[in-house]
């Protein structure tokens, strides 16, 4: 008897704990305030930095180089963030990081990439090519 | 979105003759999620191999599935064909009706939750950080390429996307873009819905066979819940799919289903890996060494992204050298790491529960479920030991990954634990029937 009260709380216990009442609520709430944040939260970081990009992707074509010089210079504390998401938003180009893992700068990226996007920072000498965004796209060979 | 739907369903059809052939009494809703389990390893394997061809991907798939089509339609030698396992006991017998209402209000709870999980998970393109860094960039960058981009992989500045994890997912991506007709990732998360969907109705009709309603339509419910990774667009929604099926086929004594489930698994994550040795190794301990090695065809399916990425050069970060330096510092400081695994753990109430219905449970009950709790334990003992050697500071892999891996042993470990408390209700006439014939 102590037994099957015992697992009859326990049972109970686990399902009322492994049930998800949020998703179980999706379904007859309002989920356009939900949506917007989620669709904003992987640009979160730096504002306005996808859409530079996608106007770089524009503006460049497969196979180039591209080396990303934003303003941290630090990989753990933003450059990484800057990095990755040129590396998905520009993909069939050759993105190029302008600082390592140890947050060394790599100054051989920043003279082979055909092309430097500089985004709230100083641009390298070069052909602009295109500005937006509070970035600018430099053509440097 | 209907392009996506249409692969999936797709994916769905192509599996259904391939799980015949497996199992020809595959029925309801097990068929229907092994289907889909299935149909999405088969789309990898043909990505893996073919050239990106759509036409010529599809009619590969097709000619697959008609052989296997083939194949389950022809006579069997008695013995040969995958039958449910009946030694853990049925939920047979008259459900009372209120206990009939209940298992509808938990069928109704499970299927609300997966409705909204298809809501979540749609809200917009997936935003987590590891879909644009590793999962869908690698699909992203393939889909450009039209087909697998070594020179992507082996570059060292693309280290960070984790070259060497393999590829069930990215490939899945890149389908789903061939059918679409380009990269639009905005409606990928409906891949995740189906593995949890998948998952879903395997277990349910696994646990209908096991225990009476309601409790069957309960367990369904629990993990609805926890097959609902919150992780969109990462490998954790297919892995806890592929892994949490393959460990429950495994305990039905089903291995053809757990040996292929068991390699997708091993297909899809790097842990997936580590659970097959585990499974293995917790057969091997249980004494069951011949069921371990009926486990081959898992290591069948998961062999050519071992070999590509041996052949490539394609290392895991984890690999890094001075693992037994950084082992032994942090063994050294065991209870610094202890209290910084225990602050990350998530579920703690959940996980709290797990060991206490164990004890709860009948030792005859328990005894039978050994060895699939220790693959539980096997796993989580390699998760510990990775972020013991972890090349990357502790805290920062920790809290970054563990309240993500916890989770992927929790719907197994929910199943067996709630199976093991509903039995305690077996009337005691087929606790004794069940005994008996676990003792053949």
């Amino acid at each position: 008897m102590i037994r099957r009260v015992a697992a009859a709380t326990l049972f109970a216990a686990i399902v009322a704990i492994g049930a998800e009442p949020i998703l179980m609520s999706l379904p007859f709430r309002d989920r356009r305030p939900m949506a917007a944040r989620y669709a904003g939260r992987a640009d979160l970081q730096f504002r306005g930095y996808s859409r530079f990009l996608a106007d770089v992707r524009q503006r460049t074509s497969r196979g180039d180089s591209i080396a990303i010089m934003v303003p941290p210079r630090r990989w753990e504390f933003g450059y990484s963030y800057a990095y990755y998401r040129a590396s998905y938003l520009l993909t069939g180009r050759e993105v190029l990081p302008l600082v390592d893992r140890q947050d060394r700068l790599v100054g051989a990226n920043f003279h082979e990439a055909r092309y430097v996007a500089a985004w709230r920072m100083q641009p390298p000498a070069g052909e602009v090519v295109l500005r937006s965004h509070d970035g600018v796209l430099v053509k440097r060979r | 979105m209907i392009a996506v739907i249409a692969a999936i369903v797709g994916m769905t059809v192509i599996g259904l003759p391939i799980t015949l052939a497996i199992d020809r009494h595959a029925r309801g809703g097990a068929l229907v999620g092994l289907s889909f389990l299935y149909g999405s390893g088969a789309v990898f394997l043909a990505m893996l191999f073919l050239p990106w061809n759509l036409p010529l991907i599809v009619v590969a798939l097709i000619v697959a599935s008609t052989a296997a089509w083939w194949s389950a339609r022809r006579p069997r030698r008695a013995g040969a064909a995958e039958v449910p396992s009946t030694t853990l006991g049925t939920g047979s017998g008259a459900t009372p009706g209120r206990w009939r209402a209940i298992a509808m209000v938990a069928d109704v709870a499970a299927v609300t939750t997966l409705a909204g999980y298809a809501l979540f998970a749609t809200l917009a393109p997936p935003w987590e950080w590891d879909f644009w860094a590793i999962w869908g960039l690698k699909a992203r960058v393939f889909f450009e390429r039209g087909g697998i981009d070594w020179r992507f992989l082996e570059s060292r500045w693309n280290a960070f996307a984790h070259p060497d994890y393999p590829l069930l997912v990215p490939l899945n991506f890149d389908f789903l873009a061939l059918v679409s007709g380009g990269w639009n990732d905005r409606w990928f998360g409906i891949l995740f819905v189906a593995c949890a969907v998948a998952l879903v109705l395997i277990v349910r009709d696994l646990a209908e066979r096991e225990v009476p309603q309601p409790f069957a339509s309960l367990i369904a419910l629990v993990i609805a819940g926890l097959a609902c990774t919150r992780y969109v667009g990462l490998a954790e929604g297919a892995f806890v799919a592929f892994g949490t099926a393959a460990i429950l086929f495994l305990r039905n004594a089903r291995f053809v289903h757990a040996a292929l489930l068991f390699g997708l698994a091993a297909s899809t994550k790097q842990e997936g890996v580590t659970l097959l040795m585990a499974a293995v190794l917790a057969l091997v301990l249980a004494g069951r060494a011949r069921d371990a090695l009926r486990l081959w065809p898992a290591f069948a399916i998961a062999a050519p992204w071992w070999i590509f990425a041996l052949a490539h050069r394609l290392q895991s970060d984890l690999l890094a050298s001075g693992i037994l330096e950084r082992a032994h510092a942090r063994l050294a400081r065991f209870g610094d790491f202890a209290s910084l695994m225990s602050r990350w753990t998530p579920d703690v109430t959940q996980e709290d529960l797990v060991p206490a219905a164990i004890l709860v449970a009948r030792a005859s009950d328990r005894r039978r479920e050994a060895p699939y709790l220790l693959i539980l334990v096997l796993q989580s003992a390699a998760m510990v030991f990775a972020y013991l050697t972890t090349p990357y500071g502790l805290q920062w892999h920790i809290a970054t990954s563990w309240p993500r891996l916890a989770r992927q042993l929790e719907p197994a470990a929910a199943f067996i634990v709630l199976v093991l408390l509903a039995k305690i209700f077996r009337r005691e006439e087929d606790q004794a029937h069940a005994e008996a014939r676990s003792d053949h």
